[in-house]
This record gives C-alpha cells, sequence and structure tokens, in this order.
C-alpha cells in the first residue's frame, strides 16, 4: 500500500489557531487573576472619579500579554510526522519537542466550537496511553488536513500491530451511518428527559421555604388564623409556580437536547465507531471496538411507552474517567441496540441466559431501616403536633421503599461462558453486560449485615468503569469471583 | 439446578480462592499504624490546647459550654476507640495472596473487602517506602490497572525486599504472559 505522507516537513496549524490560542489565554488569564481583577473593580468604584481607571489599565494589559503570547506560541509550534511517530515541537521560553509514537495513541478526537466552526476548522485532541494524565490539543487545522492526519495516524497504527493486514485495508473503507437521530425524535427525547428530580427539588425548596416563612408568623399567636385563611393562596401560588417551573424544566432540557444531539449520527467504521453531534459545539467522538469495555442502555418509564432507549458504550480512557469519551446515544430502538451490539460482541450468546434475582435483602434491609426512621419520625413530629409533617414524611417513606421494592424486582443477573449480564431499574428498565475479557479485576465487598446474612456484593472493575452485582449470597459471589477471574485468566481474546 | 453453563471445566475443579492460604502483613507493620495514628491524635490535641490558650475569649467560651463540654468528649473518645480498635482488629485480616496468574488481597475488620487483579491486566507496579516506614524496612506495593483508580491495589506492611521481589514478578508476569499461552 502507498504511504502518502504530506506532514514530513514541520507545519503550523491553520492561522485561526492564532484567534483562538490569543482567545484561550485571555480566559485562562482571566480565570487565574479574577479575585484580583475582581479587589480592583472593587477598589476601583469605591474611590472618585481621579485619575485613570486602574480597571480598564488591567483589563488592556492583560489583554496585550495574552495577544503577545500567543501570538508568538502560534509561531513558536510545529508539528509533523517522523517515522511513525507525531512530533509537536512547541514554546517560548521552555522549548519542548514531543515524540509520539503512533502505537501509543489511544484516540484522536475532533472538536468544533462556533469559532471553529465559523472558519471551518477542527481542534484536535489526542490522548495517549499512560496512567499519567496524557492529553494533547490542537487548537485548530482545517477539516481536509485534520482528516488526513487522523486517517494517516489511524492506518498506519494498525499496520504496525498485529493483525494489521486486515485492519488497515478495511480502514480504507467508507463508513456506514447505522443511526441518524430524527427531529420528531429529538422532540421526544427532550420531553422525556428526567424531569421529576428537578421538580421534586423545587417543590422540596418551596415547601421550605413556605415552613420558614410560616414558622416565623407562628411566633405571635394572633396570626394564627389569619395565617390559616392565606394557605389556600399560598397552596394556589405554589401550584401555579410548580406549573411554570415544571413549563421551564421541560422547556430547558429540550433545549438541551436540542443543543447536544442535534443532527446526531452514529457511523460505523470498521473497528470502531464514530459519534457526531451538536448545533453549535460540533463534537465527534471516536471509538475502536477493542477500546470499548462496557455497555448499557436504559429507558426510564416515560421512554418505555415510547420503546426508546439511551444507550452508552464507555471506553478505556488514560486520563480519569469522565463522561465525555463515553458514546452516548439517545433514541435509539431494540433493534438499533442489538445491531450496535452485534458489531461489538457478537459472540456474546446472550439467548437462553437465566436470569437470576438478587437476594430479598436487597429491599428488606433498606425498608426496615425507612420504617424504623419513620416511626421516629411521626412519634418526634406527633409529639411536637406538627401534622402536615407527619403525613409528608409517610409519603416520603411509601415512595422510598416502593422505589426500593421496585429496585429489587428489577435486579436480576446472568451470566455464561461468555459474558456476565445485569438487568435493572425502578419504574424504568436498565442493562449492561461485561464480556469477561474486558473485566480487569473482580471484588466482593460484605458489610456486617450481610456478612450475618452471608451475602455479598460482587463489584466487577473494567477500564473504564465499574459495574455492582447486590445482594447476593456469599457462595454464589465467591464462585462468580473464581469462575470470572478464571475466565479472564485463561482468555486468549484481545483485551484493549 | 446449576444456571451457569460452563463446557470447559466442572464448578468444582475450579481454582478456589477460598482455600488459599492468605500471607498476613508484617507485624511492625501494626506498630506503624499505632504510631502514626498517636502522632494524628497528638497534633490535634496540641491544636485544640494551643487554640484554648491563644484563641482568646470566644473559644474558651465555645469549648466551656455544656454541649462542647459534655458531647465532644464522647465523640472523640469513641473515634479514638474505633481508630485503634480498627488497627487492632483490622490488622489480622489484611492478608494477600498470589497465585501463578493473580494477585489478591482482603481487608477489613467490619466492612470485609476482597479483589483479585489477574497478572495480564496489571499496567505497572510501584513499590513506596515513607520516613517511617524506612525505619521498620517496610514498604508499600501498589499496583495500577488501566483505566480510572478504582481498581488499583496498594499492599501495606511488606518487608522492603518482598516488596521489590513481588514487584520483580509482577513485571515479570506483565511481559511473559503472552507467550506463555
Amino acid at each position: 500500500m502507498e504511504r502518502r505522507n504530506n506532514f514530513d516537513s514541520p507545519r503550523k496549524q491553520s492561522p485561526i489557531a492564532l484567534l483562538l490560542i490569543v482567545y484561550n489565554r485571555f480566559k485562562q488569564f482571566i480565570s487565574r487573576l479574577w479575585p484580583i481583577i475582581l479587589i480592583a473593580i472593587v477598589s476601583g468604584g469605591n474611590s472618585t472619579a481621579s485619575g485613570p481607571d486602574k480597571y480598564t489599565l488591567t483589563f488592556i494589559a492583560i489583554a496585550l500579554i495574552s495577544a503577545i503570547s500567543g501570538i508568538i506560541a502560534y509561531f513558536r509550534y510545529f508539528f509533523w510526522i517522523e517515522d511513525d511517530q507525531l512530533i509537536i515541537k512547541k514554546g517560548i521560553f521552555n522549548k519542548s519537542e514531543t515524540q509520539i509514537p503512533f502505537d501509543r495513541i489511544q484516540t484522536i478526537d475532533f472538536e468544533q466550537n462556533l469559532i471553529q466552526q465559523a472558519f471551518g476548522v477542527v481542534g484536535l485532541k489526542i490522548e495517549t496511553a499512560g496512567s499519567q494524565k496524557s492529553e494533547l490539543k490542537m487548537q485548530a487545522l482545517e477539516i481536509d488536513v485534520a482528516n488526513g492526519l487522523r486517517e494517516f495516524i489511524l492506518s498506519n497504527k494498525s499496520q504496525s500491530m498485529e493483525g494489521a493486514l486486515t485492519d488497515s485495508v478495511l480502514v480504507e473503507e467508507k463508513e456506514e451511518e447505522i443511526y441518524a437521530i430524527s427531529f420528531p425524535s429529538l422532540i421526544k427525547i427532550g420531553l422525556t428527559e428526567n424531569h421529576l428530580r428537578s421538580v421534586f427539588a423545587i417543590l422540596f425548596g418551596l415547601y421550605w421555604i413556605y415552613e420558614t416563612v410560616k414558622d416565623a408568623g407562628l411566633d405571635a399567636d394572633g396570626y394564627r388564623d389569619s395565617m390559616e385563611g392565606t394557605i389556600i393562596g399560598n397552596i394556589i401560588l405554589i401550584a401555579i409556580l410548580v406549573f411554570f417551573f415544571i413549563v421551564i424544566s421541560v422547556g430547558f432540557s429540550v433545549v438541551r437536547v436540542f443543543l447536544t444531539y442535534f443532527e446526531l449520527k452514529l457511523l460505523r467504521r470498521n473497528n470502531g465507531f464514530k459519534l457526531v453531534s451538536g448545533l453549535f459545539n460540533k463534537k465527534e467522538i471516536a471509538a475502536v471496538d477493542k477500546k470499548i469495555q462496557l455497555i448499557s442502555w436504559k429507558q426510564n418509564a416515560l421512554q418505555k411507552l415510547l420503546k426508546f432507549h439511551t444507550l452508552q458504550m464507555n471506553q478505556a480512557s488514560s486520563v480519569q474517567l469522565s463522561t465525555k469519551k463515553a458514546i452516548i446515544v439517545p433514541g435509539l430502538d431494540s433493534n438499533d441496540i442489538s445491531k450496535i451490539k452485534n458489531y461489538l460482541f457478537p459472540d456474546r450468546a446472550e439467548d437462553g441466559i437465566e436470569y437470576l434475582s438478587v437476594d430479598r435483602y436487597y429491599f428488606l434491609r433498606p425498608i426496615t431501616y425507612t420504617i424504623l426512621l419513620s416511626v421516629i419520625g411521626c412519634i418526634a413530629f406527633y409529639y411536637f403536633g406538627q401534622y402536615t409533617q407527619i403525613f409528608i414524611l409517610l409519603l416520603a417513606g411509601l415512595f422510598y421503599s416502593i422505589n426500593r421494592y421496585k429496585k429489587y424486582k428489577k435486579a436480576s443477573y446472568g451470566i455464561n461462558e461468555k459474558a456476565i449480564f445485569m438487568k435493572g431499574g425502578v419504574f424504568g428498565d436498565s442493562q449492561w453486560f461485561i464480556m469477561h475479557h474486558k473485566i480487569q479485576s473482580l471484588e466482593i465487598n460484605q458489610t456486617p449485615f450481610q456478612r450475618r446474612k452471608s451475602l455479598a456484593d460482587l463489584i466487577i472493575h473494567t477500564a473504564s468503569g465499574s459495574k455492582v452485582v447486590p445482594y447476593i449470597s456469599l457462595a454464589k459471589a465467591n464462585y462468580l469471583y473464581d469462575y470470572i477471574s478464571y475466565k479472564v485468566e485463561s482468555s486468549k481474546l484481545e483485551w484493549m | 439446578m446449576n444456571p451457569f453453563q460452563n463446557p470447559q471445566i466442572e464448578v468444582n475443579q475450579l481454582p478456589e480462592s477460598e482455600s488459599l492460604q492468605f500471607i498476613g502483613l508484617e507485624k511492625s507493620y501494626r506498630t506503624i499504624l499505632l504510631v502514626t495514628t498517636s502522632i494524628f491524635w497528638l497534633v490535634l490535641f496540641l491544636g485544640i490546647i494551643v487554640s484554648f490558650f491563644t484563641g482568646g475569649a470566644s473559644i474558651i467560651a465555645l469549648l466551656s459550654t455544656s454541649i462542647v463540654i459534655i458531647f465532644i468528649p464522647i465523640i472523640l473518645i469513641g473515634l479514638i476507640g474505633f481508630s485503634y480498635l480498627s488497627i487492632l482488629f483490622g490488622f489480622r485480616h489484611k492478608a494477600y495472596a498470589l497465585r501463578l496468574h493473580d494477585i489478591q488481597y482482603k481487608s477489613g475488620w467490619i466492612w470485609r473487602k476482597k479483589i483479585i487483579i489477574p497478572f495480564k491486566r496489571i499496567q505497572h507496579s510501584e513499590v513506596t517506602q515513607g520516613p517511617i516506614e524506612r525505619r521498620f524496612s517496610l514498604a508499600k506495593l501498589h499496583i495500577y490497572t488501566a483505566g480510572g483508580s478504582a481498581s488499583d491495589l496498594t499492599i501495606p506492611g511488606l518487608k522492603y525486599a518482598e516488596a521489590e521481589q513481588l514487584k520483580y514478578l509482577i513485571t515479570n508476569k506483565i511481559g511473559t504472559n503472552g507467550e506463555e499461552e
């Protein structure tokens, strides 16, 4: 295969990078010096208008410094490719030359914010293997250049690795679009986001405010009757506020979903996925199959009704785990999900798996505590004569208990010789599975209570996050611990 | 009824980790723990005493309110007692075991914990030694895995030479594992 290389001589980034570097430096300065700036502003405000404004002066100084240092930084930044290594040379006072062998490069991601979009350039994020924080950023490259660089690195990288032949041939293949979000599903996703949590938070906040106001009012006995009269008024007010709040929070999530998932596309290449999405901040995340350790999908109650899931694929990352590296695809139906699963782990042999439920103490334990606390709380409130609180406490206790019961009912796990599977959820559904050969360590944890009942939690660690199989018998946990570690150790499958 | 379909190996033939002989940590590590905990409490008490004498009226007033006088000592004594008890009782539960393909470590007096890391999945390992550990010629072995730090493992209270040996062993295992199979 011909290896064309347009990167063998040092080159600079796109001139747009100049703008971005200056902008970023300016931002950095501000974020580092904001206390000083704040003081400057405050003290400037106190002194009467004599002499030049200190605040404008500092501002101009900062702008100047960042502009000059940014410009120099831009002209001092070179990158090129030499002997299957990406070399980056930079620095004003501390000159540095970084050499990154292609094999060390884990992922190359593109990012486009508004400025970058307007000028048709992309930012490059290169992540390398290694346990120390190792991420490399380029501010702006023309799209063709960035694509060329990525293609070149990825194709030559796979050539120098085992199984090179199939990989490098197929990398050239065009990408296949396996999923694209439609406008209606964008709306659907936005509307079915979990608003419940924020509604409860605000409701609680409002109730607290109402109570404190009431408490303050109740200090004087005479207010009691007039307070009773306004309670209905307050309830109406609260109802109106809640209604507005719901409208606002729904609207907010619709907008958020629109911005992040606009024109979302999941592309399939031979050995990985590529996710493109975003309205203003165009994001492109690429993940090689080998790197994907863990796959999970879930739907809340509303989404269950509308029959769609949100899928999450976690890839191994040398940087501390963050959701940024996860590929999250909303609005998928069951067919899409099994399609993606088949791409990734075709031999998981999922059919005919027998799911086992977790121990009943998984809900009996928290419920015992809930009942105990509720009884104590009720007695206390009764003693102090606060009857509304009793009602609210019982309601909350009941809701929590139902939650835990549902959670227990839904939680089940299954295992075969290829993978471990888990189902869960409360009102909705959630599922995950991990192939045995992706597991990197196992843990058994026991609380004192679990020890008395010979129960245990099994924790499964992968390079991209951990999952828990809770409240199973200790014997079973030990068995899984032995079995899976045996599977990991005897597996000859490629790990990552 | 056995839900685990496993054609390659019979259930009772699986390598069992339960019957493994776990190796306890060095006794002098318990001494180290006792010393460091004592230093911690001493520093805290010195801090309280110093602030009592230099803090002026407000702190004395705060410290001599009835709640503080009754409850703080109770809580403090409880915490101190617990910290020493968990060292004395917890120490017995800290132990590690090596097999041909993995390393295991268990710990916990009240909350029990057991973790297994196959050598295959270890990224690298490291031996560290603090100033107090140096006096007792002990060291810690840190084992790092890929991704986050959730599955990283630290085994304290090893003889320095032993820790170095373990590290050497692990490094070799990481290197040769592929060829073995």
